[in-house]
């Protein structure tokens, strides 16, 4: 494959993509402004390494990969700056969109979370998330599985309490 | 119960996919996407300047010799081109060259052939099968772009062994289209028998000649990546799946005047692109003790 028409393949995954990729960001950094900024750099690490891809067909997968690991050095770094306990509480209810599936998905680990979005929310095959989670087929299938236990936990203590 | 799970993950994706998306969002993706672009381009042009400040002295050297003579005297290269080789091969001559033009689109691919007779009908036969093969490929694109596109492909071959026991052919294929791609093929011809040599033949039956050769390339790669920050292979790749693993046997070779085993990857095999057509010669001592004897040093 060659690298210009790589890259304009990664340029129309891109585009025809950016909206799943903003939600995927949005569920880690719960912001508009952060998850538009975490969009925005990984768009530009994709461009950039356009020529690293080797098929077609994973595109859309390599791009949920980096757009993830992006919001993760992106909480990473944030942890480092301000404690958690430090974080303005009504600067974020601002924007924060208080869901149903955000308030769920907060109960999960970042593995677990991932794994879900991907599998249900973005409709993927469990091999492809293996392949950008980087784990390894069994271990997808028991995250999915203790995620939708801690789940349907959960929202049962959710609707008991209604 | 349990049934309960997918209605719950069904509300939950409906709610996902109502997050509000900004409307200012695609104009930063596309502003991201324009300066990646244009990052990208210094870079190369860059790479390709410092490339040139190593590798200067040597390849205009070398090219200046071979202009000077091509264009002094149209029978000094066709004399070069008829120089005879030693042993049962005899001399490679072009047996036709397969030209087209058409607009943007044209080609050039030389069709050599080695004299020597039946004993070196296989390897004919594999080279023409070889270049059928590329001039099919590119009757077929050119038919499909008719004016619009750009392609050009050229394919060349130089001999790059020809000591008493070895002798090789090797083809450089060049195609442009928007960017260009280089590929190479190489013949290893045991002179003594006449037959196509594969990468197990250069080794002792049963030996493990691919864990060794996977190991020093690695180390290769390593080094090279270490001595330069702008060489590049896929060895820690986050990416798992492209990472180099394993050498596969039936990637090209030669064998260079110092009798080493030269291993040469297609561009964008183990490397990026814009890396181009890499090759690591694998030092003696590493292949000594598994290499079979006259073939390689």
């Amino acid at each position: 494959m060659k690298s210009a028409k790589l890259q304009q393949e990664v340029e129309a995954q891109i585009l025809a993509s950016y909206e799943q990729l903003y939600r995927l960001a949005f569920t880690y950094v719960k912001n508009p402004d952060d998850a538009m900024d975490i969009v925005q750099e990984s768009v530009y690490k994709a461009i950039a390494n356009a020529a690293e891809v080797r098929r077609v067909d994973t595109i859309k997968g390599w791009l949920c990969r980096i757009t993830v690991n992006t919001a993760l050095d992106f909480l990473r770094r944030r942890a480092r700056e301000v404690p958690a306990e430090q974080l303005p509480e009504e600067g974020r209810e601002d924007t924060y969109q208080d869901t149903d599936v955000l308030r769920s998905l907060d109960i999960l680990d970042k593995r677990e979370r991932m794994v879900i979005v991907l599998r249900f929310f973005e409709d993927m095959k469990l091999q492809d998330i293996a392949g950008i989670t980087g784990e390894n087929l069994n271990t997808v299938k028991a995250l999915l599985y203790r995620s939708l236990k801690k789940l349907k936990i959960h929202l049962t203590e959710g609707e008991s309490l209604e | 119960m349990k049934e309960n799970t997918p209605d719950r993950v069904k509300l939950m994706k409906q709610e996902y996919e109502q997050i509000p998306v900004p409307d200012e969002l695609s104009f930063r993706v596309r502003a991201a996407i324009a300066r990646a672009k244009r990052e990208k381009k210094e870079k190369y042009v860059m790479r390709i300047r410092k490339a040139a400040k190593t590798l200067g002295a040597t390849a205009a050297a070398f090219m200046l010799t071979v202009v000077a003579l091509a264009n002094s005297s149209q029978n000094i290269a066709q004399a070069m081109e008829q120089l005879p080789v030693l042993g049962a091969i005899t001399k490679v001559v072009t047996f036709r060259t397969y030209e087209d033009e058409r607009g943007n689109v044209s080609a050039h691919v030389d069709v050599p052939q080695i004299e020597g007779g039946d004993e070196v009908r296989a390897v004919n036969d594999a080279i023409e099968a070889y270049t059928d093969t590329i001039i099919a490929r590119y009757e077929a694109d050119a038919a499909i772009m008719g004016d619009e596109g750009h392609y050009d492909l050229n394919v060349s071959h130089t001999v790059v062994t020809d000591n008493e026991r070895l002798f090789a052919i090797r083809f450089d294929e060049t195609l442009v289209m928007n960017s260009g791609n280089e590929s190479v093929m190489i013949y290893n011809v045991d002179k003594s028998t006449g037959s196509i040599l594969t990468l197990a033949d250069l080794f002792l039956p049963d030996s493990d000649y691919i864990a060794v050769l996977t190991e020093n390339i690695k180390e290769q790669m390593q080094a090279r990546m270490d001595a330069d920050e702008n060489v590049h292979y896929w060895l820690h790749d986050e990416i798992e799946a492209m990472n180099f693993k394993e050498l596969s046997p039936d990637v090209a070779f030669y064998v260079n005047a110092e009798g080493e085993l030269v291993i040469v990857f297609n561009e964008g095999d183990v490397a990026p692109m814009y890396m181009g057509v890499v090759e690591f010669a694998i030092p003696a001592e590493v292949t000594a003790a598994i290499a079979q004897p006259g073939l390689l040093k």
